[in-house]
């Protein structure tokens, strides 16, 4: 039996194959809190349009799906790469009633992984289907699913994190600006902190000579002595 | 924090999310959490020439990473709220 | 806008001062938005309102192998940006 076409087209659908089985059954990765959350037999995996991939068990864990079409035949697909699930009724779009799932091109490594993310967007986004046999499954499978997908966030992403910190990421900076433009929007913050730029220091100085004369003496003292530390007026735009 | 609590004022309400892979669904607000995954109820597609499979779905869950934008419905921003809302955050 | 306000500490605090103003911002993708900001957070998520949004896509003539940038401008009335897509955010450029 040649297993290889199905699992290089199932990776491209975004699916792992050969999740590892016991029994039959997939075992959870206990350490790290994986549970199953419920099983759904009778379950059809259609990769794209029409790739069928035959009927089986969809486990739907607190971590991944895990759908079992025989000992040598079931793909996972963590939540964190599945895009969007949605119940799809509309029998132009596929003649039985589905979850529809848009999922992380798997070529592209986890979301937000910056340097394909451009990339990514000119991709393809692979799509899969979940069919069950009996269509009054889908509201269930739908709610499991959206329970559990919301169990895992991207690394990063905390809705409300208090030591959520600013960090600085010039290489993306740079990526996103030319020196010249940078210069201007710095510029722009400058003048929106009211400071003089290095170009008014000139005209400024011209002005009134004497201007920072007093400024490394009175350092430490700017409330104290307001005659000779004549407070920097904003210079006319 | 600021945003989980905006976007729960909204449900409801018909809003437009666009995901990074240009996909755009027009759909009733139905729930948000606080990671900003969405749900939509009564959902159409806008470019259903990209992805024409998704023209009729009736729920949908989209994960909050894979957002863009959301199109808000003009008439439920008070922005005298959210500029509030923004610098008691930035504050705290 | 109080004095506490108008401390510039650290980078979001440039962003504060720039609430109810008109700002650009940058995105991946080569979108480029402008309008007026609402609402933001630590992630830079945001609300911008009477936003303009300007996609630069560049296409390789097909028989002289020039450049050519297209741009495609849309507006949105009021729209929220998820933070991550963010690359830089300033007051508009004086043109």
């Amino acid at each position: 039996m040649d297993m290889a076409a199905p699992d290089i087209s199932a990776e491209s659908f975004g699916l792992t194959p050969h999740a590892q089985l016991e029994a039959g059954t997939p075992v959870l990765d206990a350490d790290e809190g994986e549970e199953l959350a419920k099983r759904f037999d009778y379950i059809s995996l259609v990769l794209g349009d029409n790739l069928n991939m035959g009927q089986g068990s969809l486990y739907i864990t607190t971590r991944r799906i895990i759908w079992v079409g025989g000992t040598e035949k079931s793909y996972a697909a963590d939540f964190q790469h599945i895009n969007m699930h949605a119940i799809s009724t509309d029998q132009s779009a596929f003649q039985r009633p589905c979850i529809y799932m848009q999922m992380e091109p798997s070529t592209s490594g986890f979301a937000g992984d910056e340097a394909d993310t451009d990339d990514l967007e000119n991709e393809e986004t692979p799509e899969v289907r979940l069919v069950p046999s009996d269509a009054s499954a889908l509201e269930d499978l739908f709610q499991v699913l959206c329970d559990c997908a919301a169990l895992n966030p991207d690394p990063g992403q905390e809705g409300d994190d208090e030591d959520a910190e600013f960090f600085y990421d010039e290489e993306e900076v740079l990526a996103g600006a030319d020196d010249g433009s940078r210069a201007a929007m710095l510029d722009h913050y400058d003048s929106l902190l009211q400071m003089p730029r290095a170009d008014d220091l000139d005209e400024l100085v011209a002005e009134d000579p004497e201007r920072f004369d007093d400024a490394e003496e009175e350092a430490g003292e700017e409330d104290g002595h307001p005659n000779n530390v004549p407070h920097p007026t904003r210079p006319e735009q | 924090m600021l945003f989980y609590s905006y976007f729960k004022t909204l449900v409801g309400k018909q809003v437009t999310v666009e995901l990074k892979n240009d996909l755009a669904i027009t759909g009733t607000l139905h729930s948000v959490d606080q990671y900003l995954n969405i749900k939509l109820n009564n959902v159409h597609v806008v470019n259903e020439q990209k992805y024409p499979h998704m023209m009729s779905v009736r729920n949908c869950f989209i994960r909050g990473s894979v957002v863009r934008y959301v199109q808000l419905p003009p008439g439920s921003v008070d922005v005298e709220l959210l500029h509030d809302a923004t610098r008691r955050e930035a504050r705290g | 806008m109080t004095e506490e306000d108008a401390t510039v500490k650290e980078p979001l605090d440039l962003i504060k001062l720039s609430l109810d103003e008109r700002i650009y911002v940058k995105l991946r993708g080569d979108r480029e938005l402008r309008g007026r900001l609402h609402a933001y957070d630590q992630h830079l998520n945001m609300i911008l309102g009477e936003v303009e949004e300007t996609i630069t896509t560049i296409e390789i003539d097909d028989e002289t192998y020039e450049e050519i940038i297209k741009t495609n401008k849309r507006a949105v009335p009021f729209l929220f940006v998820r933070g991550d897509g963010v690359i830089l955010v300033s007051p508009p450029l004086r043109q």
